[in-house]
């Protein structure tokens, strides 16, 4: 395992958060968005042309294909201030964090020209096709084909509990694609309107809609929808996850909830209410300092996968903790259906944070991966 | 030499001094012997101006020397005599580079008669007791800032000593001043400053013990077999070394955090220390829990480690205090995420 270097924002840092922050402070003013949990946020596809139009989107994309080609540090600067705000960042995530990059990394020139641009441009949106009915945690045993088929491949099986799916342009997906449990796997990008391919909302279980299950009934795609070579998608998942694991956005899924109660009548007249607001933010200011170590890992060419392992199992334990200390302190059960918007999303993070340590990973897979980070030291 | 050479030289001189696989007998007093050979190479006066008497080098090296402090679990005053040196730096006052000091932990209720002497030379006599102070009967000087802010050095032969121990077995006494002959800085360290460094050093020892609690348990682990197999193999304790190990890396990432800071933010060290304090109980926990009754042993080595942590937790700055302070600060500030986010506007708030 890596030492994770203490490191600091540097003066241009800094300017770019001020800079994002009186665009928000415009854009996103108080009331006048719904607010979300962290990655969570709501599916609002002109506030992500909006920040894209700023260069907010696909920032850490290279420049020749429309992103920012900017470090990771700059891109996690950016999502600290709309995760803070709970922005409606739902459109572009998955994009954004994790499908550009693989396929800057992984796709053909053909690829990155058709895709990255309009990821950069907020345009368009990625869902994630992994699980599967028996395939959770255990992706090797994935089960849903491709079979080469005319020029490309045809595409059957279900891929379930996909956040998105609903509102995405493109779905990318791992399949088997031979017998071998590992190497018979590879990633394609079917396009959300493809025949054949149904996609179905499974109710989440605090009500919304976000969560789907795609079903591929004879999906044709052309071999241009391949993303990296035929039985490369095991390792590329891998990377994809690394991506998905070492963000601020695992423990700044309450942000909006923890700011607005350290300022409420609760938090200002209850010395004990102060000692867990005290336990809370210095947590977070320490998961902080992690995190923007290994976005400078990251940035020095790194793949802090351990790390950023040992930093979510943690941090979504914190975050789940944190919800059950900001409702003993509410006083009542919170509404779901409240008029005050964050008391509705207290009552939603209750519902919802036992999510936080399953999805990405779930604690007992991050702690193995973690464990053998150890043995192998 | 390079960086990593001196820490080289240094892990060489702990490992001989305080040998990784020895259980020593708990201290009596000071070790002078010990003492003489870490005085010479003035691993104390680290990040203390030549020019005033000390070793030079910055506080990042400082904090390296503490966590070694905390791997080999040193049973000489290091910390404490670097904070008592670093306070004579401070408020103008000379050092003497043999001298073993320490530093009271617990307040310094002591009052200050100038006039006694009738010199007004910077002497007096002080009454009063000073709390908590280890090593504090057997060391050459104590140095405290008094509750009205007056810097004062007192000789433990001029006092009353009542000897004690922390729960580690280490010295920690009680001095009793009952007129007793002080030397005066004119313009004293600020008390929270000397806190302040108190706790990044605090938070050292502490990320170093957890360091060598995540190594032996992890090898532990490795060697016990139960039930046919290593112990270590079954996930329910693997969960226990992931703790560890997650505690340990915390830890020492918030040490070097503020050993890199352009100066010492009053949120930043009593955050550190806050998240340090309960990190030590979670590792120390969790330990105990993967070693089995062997860790509960005085003949193996653990418990050198984790009764330090239990009483380092205590020192410059206790678990609720801080959450307290940190609380109620962060409540009065204008934004949550900024004291989380913004190294320009953490909530102003005093140790």
């Amino acid at each position: 395992m890596k030492s994770l270097v203490p490191t600091t924002l540097r003066s241009e840092e800094r300017a770019l958060q001020r800079e994002v922050r009186a665009f928000l402070d415009e854009r996103l003013p108080p009331g006048a968005h719904p607010l979300g949990l962290g990655m969570s946020g709501e599916v609002d596809p002109e506030f992500s042309r909006d920040l894209a139009a700023r260069g907010w989107v696909g920032m850490a994309l290279p420049r020749e294909y429309g992103g920012g080609g900017r470090t990771a540090v700059e891109r996690q600067i950016v999502v600290e201030e709309l995760l803070a705000r709970g922005a409606p960042v739902g459109y572009h995530w998955v994009a954004d964090r994790q499908s550009g990059p693989s396929i800057a990394r992984n796709g053909t020139e053909e690829q990155r020209r058709r895709l990255l641009p309009g990821i950069a441009r907020g345009e368009l949106s990625f869902a994630i096709g992994m699980s599967e009915p028996d395939s959770g945690s255990d992706l090797a045993s994935v089960r849903a084909r491709a079979v080469r088929h005319r020029d490309g491949w045809l595409i059957n099986g279900t891929k379930i509990w996909t956040s998105g799916a609903a509102t995405a342009t493109h779905v990318l997906g791992l399949f088997r694609t031979s017998e071998d449990r590992r190497g018979g796997l590879t990633q394609f990008i079917v396009e959300g309107d493809a025949a054949g391919l149904t996609i179905s909302p499974i109710p989440f279980i605090d009500g919304t809609g976000h969560f789907c299950e795609l079903s591929f009934d004879d999906v044709y795609v052309p071999d241009t929808a391949r993303l990296g070579d035929v039985g490369a998608g095991w390792g590329q998942n891998t990377g994809e996850l690394a991506l998905e694991r070492g963000g601020v956005d695992r423990w700044m899924s309450l942000m909006p909830v923890l700011e607005a109660w350290a300022r409420s009548p609760e938090v200002r007249d209850s010395p004990v209410a102060q000692v867990d607001l005290g336990r809370v933010v210095s947590r977070l200011w320490a998961f902080r300092g992690m995190s923007l170590s290994i976005a400078r890992l990251v940035d020095a060419g790194e793949s802090p996968v351990a790390e950023a392992a040992l930093v979510k199992e943690m941090a979504t334990r914190f975050e789940q903790e944190s919800v059950e200390i900001v409702r003993r302190h509410f006083g009542r059960t919170p509404d779901l259906g409240s008029d005050d918007p964050w008391e509705s999303l207290l009552a939603r993070a209750i519902l919802v944070s036992p999510s936080w340590t399953i999805r990405g990973g779930t604690t007992e897979i991050l702690r193995s991966v973690i464990a053998k980070g150890l043995v192998s030291r | 030499m390079t960086a990593s050479s001196v820490s080289g030289v240094l892990a060489g001189f702990f490992e001989s001094a305080w040998p990784s696989d020895a259980v020593p007998a708990e201290p009596e007093g000071l070790d002078r012997a010990g003492w003489a050979s870490l005085a010479e190479l003035g691993l104390h006066l680290v990040d203390i101006g030549e020019d005033h008497g000390g070793s030079g080098g910055d506080l990042a090296d400082l904090v390296q020397i503490a966590v070694l402090c905390g791997r080999h679990a040193a049973d000489l005053p290091v910390v404490e005599s670097h904070l008592a040196a670093w306070a004579l730096a401070r408020s103008g006052l000379e050092i003497d580079p043999a001298h073993a000091y320490s530093v009271p932990f617990g307040p310094a209720d002591v009052t200050v008669d100038t006039t006694a002497d009738g010199t007004g030379d910077g002497t007096g006599r002080a009454s009063g007791v000073l709390r908590d102070v280890p090593w504090g009967g057997t060391v050459d000087r104590v140095v405290a800032v008094t509750a009205d802010g007056r810097l004062i050095v007192v000789d433990p032969a001029h006092v009353r000593v009542t000897s004690g121990h922390d729960l580690a077995g280490q010295p920690r006494d009680r001095l009793l001043l009952d007129g007793a002959p002080v030397t005066l800085a004119s313009s004293a360290v600020p008390a929270d400053d000397l806190v302040l460094r108190a706790a990044v050093l605090r938070v050292s020892q502490m990320a170093g013990a957890m360091q060598v609690i995540a190594e032996m348990t992890r090898r532990y682990t490795g060697e016990r077999f139960q039930f046919g197999k290593p112990i270590g193999t079954f996930q329910a304790v693997q969960a226990h070394l992931v703790e560890i190990q997650q505690m340990a890396v915390m830890t020492t990432a918030l040490a070097e955090r503020l050993a890199v800071q352009p100066d010492l933010r009053a949120f930043d060290v009593m955050a550190a220390k806050l998240v340090a304090n309960e990190n030590a109980m979670a590792a120390a926990r969790a330990a105990h829990q993967a070693h089995g009754a062997i860790g509960m042993t005085r003949e193996y080595r653990l418990h050198l480690l984790t009764r330090r942590l239990h009483g380092w937790r205590g020192d410059a700055g206790d678990t609720l205090p801080l959450a307290a302070r940190l609380g109620a600060a962060t409540a009065a500030s204008p934004s949550f995420a900024a004291a989380v986010l913004d190294d320009d506007h953490r909530p102003e708030v005093r140790p």
